[in-house]
């Protein structure tokens, strides 16, 4: 799942949206632009805009983004092999460009030729790429967020744009239980202060998928 | 929240996003991550997204919204193309479409 993750998602229109979305939001034209280049991440910058439109505490926003970033230890750890003998300074910059989409391309390249001294440009390459397209894109969607109208529902984009996100990446009943726990969980709680929803939801659908796992193994040896 | 508050929580918000990037880079942690650490990693996406998706579309004034809301309809059809296509920019240009046209007509 996580490697298919990467390949759904387009930068460009990701970024226009995340721009026309942080002015919707009451982020200022700075902030969403500095939100881009400080976060580098597409969904959790999304989530960053909602939670803040929806008056939402500082702790809760916090562990809500970082949750979602928590997939980037899964990347770094199978690419630190390729790139732990590197300088400090450069891993500092990997680090910082490491995204689902740098890391898809890259990851394939490492495995798959064999190993060269220079092979880490590859990902800076592939990094400084997307980077640019997603600072791009988010000034062009600033720029635009602030000559459209309110009246055009533009906040639906956000979970069009999750639908498509999730959608080809529920393949298992496991994925399809957890996705079932967390929607269910948001009915019960959505009255809760501070937007609790958001993670509530969030622990249910990975409690509630870990246990569909288990149940499965445990049918399979039974 | 006021802007300095805003401020510091899109600085923090970007640190703990660049740890998550460079503590498994910067050699601090084990080389294999507990295995129910990493399954449980595997549901992150669906679990914090689709909750989001479900409140957006259900919950637009931050009540249960069942009836006469087209976003449900909508939300439907743009499911259905990302299933055929499999293409973001479809999901939303069906999505969008269907919600201005169903609520014009409707």
């Amino acid at each position: 799942m996580l490697e298919e993750l990467p390949l759904q998602l387009g930068v460009a229109p990701f970024g226009l949206v995340f721009g026309i979305l942080g002015i919707e939001s009451g982020l200022s034209p700075i902030q969403t632009i500095c939100l881009s280049l400080i976060l580098f991440g597409g969904a959790s910058q999304i989530v960053f805009a909602q939670l803040i439109a929806a008056a939402t505490p500082f702790g809760i926003i916090l562990s809500s983004v970082t949750m979602i970033n928590l997939r980037h230890l899964l990347y770094g750890l199978s690419m630190a092999s390729y790139l732990h003998k590197l300088p400090l300074y450069w891993r500092v910059l990997l680090a910082y460009l490491l995204t689902d989409e740098a890391y898809a391309v890259s990851i394939r390249r490492f495995s798959q030729q064999p190993p060269s001294r220079y092979m880490h440009f590859h990902l800076l390459g592939t990094g400084l790429t997307l980077h640019l397209f997603w600072q791009a894109s988010t000034i062009i969607g600033v720029l635009i967020g602030q000559t459209l109208p309110n009246m055009l529902s533009l906040g639906f984009v956000i979970p069009l744009t999750f639908i498509a996100i999730i959608a080809p990446i529920i393949k298992r009943q496991s994925e399809l239980i957890a996705a079932g726990c967390a929607t269910a969980t948001v009915f019960l709680t959505y009255e809760l202060p501070w937007n609790l929803w958001l993670i509530l939801a969030a622990l249910s659908g990975i409690a509630g998928g870990l246990i569909a796992e288990k149940l499965k193994e445990k049918g399979r040896a039974g | 929240m006021d802007s300095m508050m805003l401020w510091g929580l899109i600085l923090t918000c970007g640190l703990f996003t660049f740890l998550t990037r460079f503590l498994p880079l910067a050699g601090l942690l084990p080389e294999k991550l507990p295995p129910v650490i990493e399954r449980a990693m595997h549901y992150v996406p669906v679990a914090v997204l689709t909750p989001i998706i479900i409140y957006s579309i259900f919950l637009p004034t931050e009540e249960v919204a069942l009836f006469n809301n087209m976003r449900i309809p909508a939300a439907l059809l743009a499911l259905v193309a990302t299933v055929v296509t499999g293409r973001v920019i479809v999901t939303i240009v069906v999505g969008m479409a269907s919600l201005w046209a169903l609520e014009y007509l409707f």
